[in-house]
């Protein structure tokens, strides 16, 4: 198991009732392609907006 | 090198990667490629610390964005083309053990999307004209790392096989004005005896005309060429009829089944197929849990496979398999 937790970065591709998935491509030292896929749970979104949305507030 | 050379008996395209001699070869865990790179460990084809779901580049490639010009010329009858093209990794998870089985259905809903993304983004690409999803499982079947992963070529032809469903497909539709994979499905639905698993969106049986024993194929009881054209109810659907079938053949003789999966979608080469229907077909090899069926010379040298065993006999051994179904496919008791 992993113990480090994925970027939650990159561009927005889909989203269900539960989470949105995140796509993020970048090159490889000898020029392949490759792209990562997290996958942020809704509940963790909100709360990072309403955090950001406190903070601009302030 | 790499190339496309024509086959002018067969009519089709014959690829050579002769790169592809040197591929690793089922490498000791410590030294997976497939792991994520280790803070101060040995790079590895992933160079960040850990992933949830990875696609990238195949380092020994059949077909590649960028080819290099073929090397030999080719002649009248047999003509040689650039191996344009992409061919994908997929990793499913950072998890070295295990295989696609022991992921959850969260995780293979995940994993749907993220076939859908490739099959998007790869679709977009000029030069495709066909996106090919699969995975190979176990060492019988061939596979070189054990890293729980598939793969993804996106050929610039439509594959042979495919070219022959398309056809099959094309034919029905314009003597019934029907789609000849409903209509299978509906003959399924009307005898019964076939089938292995059924929920709202999809249907698993063991086809009529299966050519492996154990073969199993999973068709969406709505009308659809692709991934794409999934609703997030749909996607799940899929997830979970996955899941069972994949446990079904574990549990089947106890042991890890190995098997082919293939992805059988409309082509990408912006040409309309509305009559096409989307579905995936596994092959296992094996007959028994000792003896495989082999690609022997009437399979290969004539194209015409012969079965040793009744498709109504496997598909009720494989209801009877955990996670068991009824008659009609249904579960007996909810998974997990």
């Amino acid at each position: 198991m992993s113990e480090t937790k994925p970027k939650s970065e990159g561009e927005i591709v889909a989203s269900n009732d539960r989470w949105i998935m995140r796509r993020r491509t970048k090159k490889k030292d000898d020029g392949r392609t490759i792209t990562y896929y997290t996958f942020q749970p809704l509940n963790e979104v909100q709360r990072t907006k309403s955090s950001e949305g406190e903070a601009s507030d302030v | 090198m790499s190339e496309l050379r024509w086959h002018p008996i067969l009519r089709e395209w014959v690829m050579t990667a002769t790169h592809r001699q040197d591929r690793t070869f089922l490498p000791p865990a410590d030294h997976c490629p497939l792991c994520p790179t280790k803070p101060g460990g040995l790079p590895t084809e992933v160079p960040e610390p850990t992933y949830e779901i990875v696609a990238f580049d195949n380092r020994f490639p059949s077909l590649q964005p960028r080819p290099p010009e073929p090397a030999v010329a080719g002649t009248a009858l047999c003509p040689v083309q650039k191996a344009q093209g992409v061919c994908e990794v997929i990793l499913y998870t950072p998890q070295h053990e295990g295989t696609l089985t022991d992921r959850s259905v969260d995780d293979i809903e995940k994993l749907v999307y993220v076939w859908t993304d490739r099959f998007d983004q790869l679709s977009s690409l000029d030069y495709v004209k066909y996106v090919f999803i699969f995975e190979n499982k176990g060492k019988v079947i061939g596979v070189t790392l054990e890293h729980p992963h598939g793969q993804i070529y996106a050929y610039p032809f439509i594959p042979p096989r495919l070219e022959r469903e398309l056809e099959s497909a094309r034919l029905h539709f314009e003597a019934k004005r029907s789609c000849l994979f409903c209509d299978l499905m509906r003959e399924e639905l009307d005898d019964g005896r076939r089938i292995v698993y059924a929920n709202e969106a999809f249907l698993a049986v063991v086809p009529f005309y299966a050519r492996f024993p154990y073969e199993v194929h999973i068709t969406s009881r709505r009308h659809m060429g692709a991934l794409t054209d999934m609703t997030p109810a749909e996607k799940r659907s899929l997830a979970e009829a996955l899941k069972v079938v994949l446990l079904k053949y574990d549990n089947l003789w106890g042991f890890s089944m190995p098997y082919m999966m293939v992805m059988h979608p409309r082509p990408s080469d912006g040409g309309n197929y509305e009559y096409f229907h989307f579905h995936i077909e596994f092959y296992p090899p094996h007959r028994t849990p000792e003896k495989l069926k082999y690609l022997a010379g009437s399979e290969a040298g004539a194209g015409a496979f012969i079965n040793d065993t009744l498709a109504e006999e496997k598909a009720a051994e494989l209801r009877e398999a955990f996670p068991q179904t009824t008659k009609d496919g249904l579960l007996k008791a909810q998974i997990e």
